[in-house]
């Protein structure tokens, strides 16, 4: 049996070099990104500091938009949500809330809130949903609409929805999400720039630890919990330089579905939501991206970094491991439902740039990850590995990343600078070192997981836990 | 090979330390400059309030001169006042005489760089005069279009023909809501835009210019572009004639009204639903019957235009709507109802 360890050393080395220059290229593409985000950055934020919302505001130019506000059990924080939307800045804008079959008081307390009163449906329905109980519109807020409905899940509550609507564009919100009250004039820029716009994207920000005042945030801060504050730079890399880089790239895959914008007869053309989907902003901006260049219909999905939603991400681990599980898993079923896009001549540069990123880059990712850790760990046990190339797996694997959460902290600190104290941008630039060390780890296990159950064909959404916004 | 990575790593910890230093220290900066430059504004804001209200100019430009260029131009655009207010165009007068206005002038709207031509073209839609109208042109052509579309508000202070036109030439081939925001401001000229949009509504150069001169020509709503409007009313394109039937609900006359009468029978379910629209605008009892129609059409957008128009002809049209419940018709009964049990503000918001 000599020629077994020599076999396994010569395996050994060999994926650890394999997995060494995969991390290498993988991060070294978010680093073009970074590169490719600030030209576009920078565009948009000399915009904003010339840009008059209020004139936009008294023009009739800007395109209604009907938000979407799909709601199941949501009774404690329903008609604060809805509140806050109707309030939103923006010239023609309408509320379809879509009660996606509550078993707790969500119906009563928009009823009483809302003062509201039943109307025959007024619209052929598009689109096949559960069964509609009944419409109703609100003595009180003419632009509001609730669809009481059967419970069939988000993606069909949003189905409901968008057969209800009347406007053109449609965006779709989270009752737990707050938007910024300029948000959705900010969001139509592109619009304004001319460009054609199916959809767009704008920033996620981490509500936990802010300063909320009646559903709008005053004061954003960093989150005294390791867990939530650890996911700031989490976002801002991900929307500050993650989809801002892929404008210029060939185009978004992601519209975040907490808020993001849709030119409606295009969803209305693809078939509306997938349901059964679990992650269905990816979903249906793959199939919104195959639909348009199909159709040969020019067409662009730009990310705008400065509209801006706040949520609360999970702060206990259960619930992250869950979120982010069912992210991961989306994400698989999605690509492999897809795999005909991939090098796709006929899809351009989303089949050759965007969609093999997402497979080779986001997809396999955690099991390449966990491999280098494996391998490492037995290389360096049995002394296959010196410590120089277990250190350039973790350089180029954890460090690499590091930096680019770093540089997503220095990019929101030299432009929009939302966090105002100096105590947060050096926090979060801790939270960017720390990041590596167990946080890593810990979402490379709920993404294998999440692998794991999409090959299972797992189609449920998990409980996901949320401890709500402290006002004051 | 370690000594490489040790190297590389101190390194670049000493960068970004550096960067951390001196990011915090811009912090510092930033906030002692915002200080000053509140105060600035402040000074200069008072001191521009106080020539607004008669006192000496002389002051408010030696200040000008001494402020940055960014705090005169939001100074002067919160305190803008409407083009032709006597005190505002004395300080703007005298405002084009300072050295801000020839940094203006030669450094900001003929820049190389976009976004010193966008900070340009905003700060010159409040100063202007028609000696910009040249500047005016070029800005609103500009390749960046936010450089276009902050270049359309100097309109309201400067405009003369050739520059309308490049606004509606600009404006035509533009997506809609550039479009559309280029419209609202060129009918806000009222007058100066007729002449224009008589003629070009006569000899268009296609018939997609066509569709979009129509739309402005109801939003400018000026008599003299009626006899124009109704010539198209036959048009082969139904685009045209829906824009012509969206028209004619700003024209409220005999003749408007006869039309919209004849377009909402229209064999393009477009035309018919804008004209149940307009026709709901225009009033007069002769619309009832024909809108009774359109709430049996096969169209349900047709059926929900008409049924709100009803709802807008008072108690004949309203009579109409209960009727049309109860009767055997089950999607125009529906669409009556709706229309019956929608609230007066519900109402409004469909026509907003």
């Amino acid at each position: 049996m000599d020629w077994v360890y020599p076999l396994v050393a010569r395996m050994v080395v060999f994926v650890d070099d394999a997995v060494i220059w995969y991390f290498l290229l993988v991060n070294s593409f978010y680093a073009l990104l970074l590169i490719l985000s600030i030209p576009e950055l920078w565009k948009h934020w000399k915009i904003t500091r010339q840009e008059d919302l209020e004139l936009y505001l008294g023009s009739e130019a800007l395109t209604p938009i009907t938000i979407l506000i799909p709601a199941h059990d949501m009774e404690a924080s329903i008609t604060d949500s809805v509140a806050a939307q109707l309030a939103l800045e923006y010239p023609h804008h309408e509320v379809v809330v879509v009660n996606d079959g509550s078993i707790d008081g969500t119906m009563a307390r928009l009823r009483e809130a809302f003062e509201l009163y039943e109307v025959p449906p007024a619209f052929p329905a598009k689109l096949e949903t559960k069964p509609v109980r009944a419409y109703y519109r609100s003595h009180r807020e003419p632009r509001l609409l609730v669809v009481d409905k059967e419970n069939g899940g988000k993606a069909d509550a949003l189905n409901a929805g968008l057969n209800a609507g009347r406007y053109p564009l449609v965006v779709a919100v989270d009752a737990d999400t707050i938007v910024a009250h300029d948000a959705l004039l900010r969001l139509a820029r592109p619009f304004l720039l001319g460009e054609n716009v199916a959809a767009a994207g704008g920033t996620i920000r981490v509500a936990n630890g802010c300063r909320i005042e009646g559903s709008r945030v005053v004061e954003a801060r960093v989150p005294s919990s390791f867990l939530a504050a650890v996911q700031v730079p989490e976002y801002l890399r991900a929307f500050l330089f993650g989809r801002l880089g892929w404008n210029k790239l060939g185009g978004n895959l992601i519209v975040s579905g907490a808020f993001g914008l849709f030119q409606r007869h295009y969803l209305l053309a693809i078939g509306g939501y997938t349901t059964g989907n679990v992650v269905e902003d990816l979903d249906l901006v793959v199939r919104l991206h195959r639909h348009l260049r199909a159709e040969g219909i020019p067409y662009r999905i730009p990310f705008v970094p400065d509209p801006v939603a706040w949520t609360e991400v999970p702060s206990d681990l259960r619930t992250h491991a869950r979120q982010r599980e069912r992210w991961h898993r989306g994400l698989v079923v999605t690509m492999l439902s897809n795999l005909n896009l991939l090098f796709n001549r006929k899809f351009g540069r989303i089949a050759f740039v965007t969609a093999p990123f997402f497979f080779f880059g986001e997809m396999i990712a955690p099991v390449l990850e966990l491999l280098g850790y494996v391998v490492t760990l037995l290389g360096a046990t049995m002394g296959i590995l010196n410590v120089e190339m277990a250190l350039l797996f973790l350089v180029v694997a954890l460090g690499y990343q590091m930096l680019l959460s770093i540089w997503a902290v220095i990019l929101e600190e030299t432009t929009f600078r939302v966090y105002g104290r100096v105590s947060d941008f050096l926090r979060l630039v801790w939270y960017s070192l720390m990041e590596p060390f167990g946080y890593r780890q810990l979402t490379v296990f709920w993404r294998l997981w999440g692998f794991w159950n999409a090959l299972r064909g797992l189609t449920h959404w998990g409980e996901m836990r949320r401890r709500g916004f402290t006002e004051g | 090979m370690s000594t490489f990575l040790i190297v590389v790593a101190v390194l670049q910890s000493a960068f970004l330390f550096g960067t951390f230093i001196l990011l915090v220290i811009r912090r510092q900066v930033d906030r002692a400059n915002l200080r000053r430059r509140g105060q600035e504004h402040q000074h200069l804001a008072d001191l521009v309030r106080g020539a607004l209200e008669g006192g000496a100019l002389e002051r408010v430009l030696d200040e000008v001169d001494r402020t940055h260029f960014d705090t005169v131009a939001g100074v002067l655009y919160r305190q803008a006042r409407t083009p032709g207010d006597p005190d505002w165009e004395r300080l703007i007068r005298g405002v084009r005489s300072t050295r801000w206005y020839r940094n203006l002038r030669t450094r900001y709207v003929s820049s190389r760089f976009w976004w010193r031509r966008l900070v340009g073209a905003r700060a010159l839609t409040i100063v202007a005069t028609m000696e910009d109208v040249d500047i005016a042109r070029a800005l609103v052509a500009d390749h960046h279009p936010a450089v276009k579309l902050a270049a359309i508000g100097i309109l309201a202070r400067a405009h003369d023909g050739p520059l309308v036109e490049t606004v509606l030439n600009e404006a035509i081939a533009s997506k809609r809501v550039v479009r559309g925001y280029m419209f609202d401001s060129l009918t806000a000229l009222g007058g100066t835009l007729t002449p224009i949009l008589e003629d070009r509504l006569t000899h268009p150069r296609s018939v997609f210019e066509l569709r979009d001169l129509i739309r402005l020509a109801g939003t400018v709503a000026d008599p003299e572009l009626l006899d124009e409007v109704m010539a198209l009313r036959t048009h082969e394109d139904p685009e045209v004639r829906g824009g012509v039937a969206r028209t004619l609900g700003s024209y409220p006359g005999a003749d408007a009204r006869d039309a919209l009468l004849v377009l909402v029978c229209d064999d393009a379910w477009q035309v018919r639903t804008r004209a149940a629209i307009a026709l709901g605008a225009v009033g007069g009892a002769d619309a009832v019957e024909p809108l009774s129609v359109a709430l049996r059409d096969r169209n349900w957008w047709v059926r929900l235009r008409a049924a709100i128009a009803l709802r807008r002809l008072g108690d004949a049209g309203h009579n109409r709507l209960e009727t049309a419940r109860d009767g055997d018709d089950r999607f125009a009964a529906e669409m009556a109802s709706y229309a019956l049990g929608l609230t007066e503000a519900a109402v409004q918001d469909y026509l907003g």
